[in-house]
């Protein structure tokens, strides 16, 4: 480049003249631009809201204000005491920590081994969620499911899906708890209880309301239970590196957990491939997990997941995990059902690729075709891809009646609720419990 | 043929953010050879602060005149606010090591990406109603859709052109032009051209290179504040983790058009926009980022200095 001093020089009179004359013109251009993108057509304040429900989401179990009896009682006692609606798994936290408290009075001792016996015993008659017990593989009895939509910003529910036996459901003889682990074990003193959950991240309002309702059943024991005193650390799976529940986390607190003597109930995990990192080293330390929200079918049945599931989350061969909310077996299934029941013929499946929202995805797959459904598509996401327009250009082509995404709010599924919009795909969503969530609908800016 | 036709649209509307996110990467690495890692965040700071002035302006229930000033306000505000932070950071963080191993200002540059980071975190965490009133700092946040996307072609036409693509095409294309207008013709342009392909030289013409360094930062800063208003009103979320996945776009768009070629960013994030949408419809969405990072390992080893010839200064 020949370049004279002068020229080079910066600013100089002549060069920022001609700055100032360019900046107006492009200005305007965009200005004009802006203008007639904003006031061509007739201004919609949301994308285009389709007439009627659009998207359906299933939960395990009856959203808050369909609960009956002492499950309408815990709802109050939560609103009175935290002055808010509790999430759909609160009662699961509730619940959680209600079956961990009674094994410990049943106990009398703090003792891991009696302790997971007598929860692996459970039994609630008329409890918050009704009567159920643990079946032997650490499943809930609870087979009722809700079908809900979103309207005006918030969950309403739709329709009760499901009921009815579980497999394996028959009772189950007790065993005579002075007779297990170790006799000597304390009976007094402190007993710790832990939760992980993710508390970092858009989960963070459901898992805080699941803490809110492990508060509620400790305070409820009014800080003893017989002659232990009670403790409890609400602890965080989630980094705000993934602004999600982070494997590295889980690891630490499980080891933590398991390293702590004075530890003796671990509740959680909140997500399913967080509670597969957890449970084999639980299973070691013979630590009692009980989990509010974990679904993945594989977790506890043998024969729905992989070949070596559930025994790999057992090495000692003890059923030491147990969960509160029923499976995802259930779950797709009913999805699927209502599905069939609201109409629809055509379905194109989406999974986030994780563990929850690809097994729940392939359990809905294989009862939609059972139903008669025409699976018109099926793909995995990226969860973390910022937008799915191309993808929901795609799906247009296939004209199918349902999307059904199996993920959560932390795997995208507000995006892409919106991008169905914004592509004009005019098909109806169905969601799996991980997007009943306030967050969900914040995301999705229903 | 249709679909084909759709999807390269679509391509391409996502191609111009990412372009213009590489523009400021290129044009830094063009001047200073530093790969500034935080401008993908610095992007996403930008994002958060047009969602808020959106938010306190109350664009999303405002009739259409006010939503067209009121924009344009923020794309002005959020272009300095980013063009000023991208300067200071210059100051403070890189021109002290400007005489330093290049290591060292990229590894700082990794460092004011964590800062960026944390503040989106800090931000998104604030007590506003648009940030969801500060309950989950990391959750996604809804950007209120300002510009219709309803088609333009009609409601049953198989083609969609929505006022929203091309608000981001023609706006993207206005800005594009005037940053070549500005690099080809002005005096400024000349000499940042100058300093690009010698310091030195430029320095003994009479060049002051400092300030050349200092209006390339603020330039890539104004454009990544322009392009956080456009991917806001376009993809409708934004979230503290949105720099690092479009930085990594935009870093591989210019990589790809050549680092340190301005036209090649554009061509760069344009090609990425368009195989991103015709991988998702032709290949599988979950193979998106493998058939991108894949395309660009296959360019690094048959054409090293990009699609238009990487800027590439000449050691003596």
């Amino acid at each position: 480049m020949r370049a004279s001093h002068q020229e080079c020089r910066f600013p100089d009179e002549k060069g920022r003249a001609v700055q100032r004359k360019r900046l107006p013109r492009i200005a305007a251009a965009l200005a004009a631009l802006l203008l007639t993108a904003a006031c061509g057509g007739d201004k919609q304040p949301t994308v285009a809201a389709p007439k009627g429900d659009r998207v359906f989401i299933t939960f395990g179990g009856l959203p808050p204000e369909e609960l009956k009896g002492k499950g309408a009682d815990f709802v109050a006692a939560y609103k009175a005491k935290f002055g808010s609606t509790p999430e759909g798994y609160a009662i699961y936290g509730y619940v959680a920590a209600q079956v961990a408290i009674d094994a410990l009075r049943r106990t009398g001792r703090a003792d891991r081994e009696a302790l997971r016996v007598a929860v692996s015993e459970t039994e609630q008659i008329d409890g918050p969620l009704g009567s159920w017990r643990f079946t032997t593989d650490g499943d809930t009895t609870l087979t009722t499911m809700s079908g809900n939509t979103v309207r005006d910003g918030k969950f309403a529910f739709v329709t009760v899906l499901g009921g009815g036996a579980a497999a394996g459901s028959g009772a189950r003889a007790k065993t005579d708890l002075a007779t297990i682990g170790d006799p000597a074990a304390p009976k007094t003193g402190p007993v710790k209880f832990v939760s992980s959950l993710p508390l970092t991240g858009s989960a963070s309002a459901q898992s805080g309301t699941i803490v809110n309702g492990i508060r509620l059943a400790l305070e409820e024991t009014g800080g003893k239970i017989g002659d232990f005193s009670v403790a409890y650390e609400s602890w965080d799976d989630a980094s705000a590196k993934k602004g999600d529940w982070d494997p590295e986390v889980e690891a630490q607190n499980a080891d933590r957990a398991a390293k702590d003597p004075s530890i003796h109930f671990y509740l959680g995990t909140y997500n399913s491939g967080a509670a597969k990192i957890a449970m084999p080293i639980l299973n070691q330390a013979n630590l009692v997990m009980i989990s509010p929200a974990n679904t993945y079918t594989g977790l506890t049945k043998p024969g729905l997941g992989e070949p070596n599931e559930p025994a790999v989350y057992r090495p000692t061969g003890k059923v030491n995990y147990h969960r509160v909310v029923p499976a995802d077996d259930i779950q797709g299934k009913v999805g699927a059902e209502w599905m069939k029941a609201m109409g629809a013929k055509r379905v194109y499946v989406l999974d986030d690729r994780g563990l929850y929202g690809k097994g729940i995805a392939d359990v809905f797959v294989a009862t939609a075709e059972e139903l008669g459904l025409t699976v018109v598509g099926r793909e995995g996401t990226d969860p973390k891809a910022q937008e799915y327009r191309s993808l929901m250009t795609k799906i247009k082509t296939a004209n199918p009646d349902f999307v059904y995404f199996g993920g959560t709010t932390q795997t995208n599924a507000g995006q892409i609720s919106k991008d169905m919009v914004a592509v004009g795909l005019d098909a109806k969503l169905m969601l799996p419990d991980g997007c009943f969530e306030q967050a969900f609908i914040s995301a999705a800016g229903l | 043929m249709l679909t084909l036709a759709q999807q390269l649209w679509i391509g391409l509307t996502n191609g111009m953010v990412f372009a213009l996110i590489a523009l400021g990467y290129t044009m830094v690495y063009g001047i200073l050879e530093l790969i500034n890692f935080a401008h993908g965040d610095l992007f996403m700071l930008a994002s958060f602060l047009a969602l808020t002035l959106v938010g306190l302006l109350g664009l999303a229930t405002a009739s259409g005149p006010v939503v067209v000033v009121g924009l344009l306000g923020v794309v002005l505000a959020c272009a300095i606010f980013a063009a000023l932070i991208n300067r200071t950071v210059d100051r403070v963080v890189y021109r002290p090591l400007r005489n330093a191993p290049k290591l060292a200002p990229l590894v700082s540059a990794i460092g004011v990406s964590f800062v960026f980071q944390n503040l989106g975190l800090f931000w998104g965490g604030l007590p506003l109603d648009v940030m969801g009133g500060g309950l989950a700092a990391a959750a996604p946040k809804s950007f209120p859709d300002l510009i219709p996307s309803t088609n333009l072609l009609g409601d049953g036409a198989a083609f969609r052109i929505t006022a929203k693509d091309l608000v981001v095409i023609g706006s993207s294309l206005c800005v594009m032009v005037a940053l070549w207008l500005f690099v080809t013709r002005s005096r400024l342009g000349k000499a940042m051209r100058a300093t690009a392909q010698n310091p030195l030289a430029a320095r003994l013409m009479g060049i002051d290179v400092d300030r050349v360094i200092s209006a390339t930062f603020l330039i890539g800063g104004a454009l990544a504040g322009f392009a956080a208003v456009i991917y806001g009103l376009y993809v409708n979320t934004i979230k503290f983790q949105d720099g690092y996945q479009n930085g990594l776009y935009a870093f591989t768009a210019a990589v790809l058009g050549g680092i340190g070629n301005i036209p090649g960013a554009v061509v760069g994030g344009l090609v990425i926009g368009i195989v991103r949408a015709l991988s998702d419809q032709y290949i599988g969405a979950q193979w998106q980022q493998a058939v991108v990072f894949g395309m660009l390992i296959a360019l690094l080893v048959f054409r090293p200095q990009g699609l238009l010839g990487a800027n590439v200064r000449e050691k003596v």
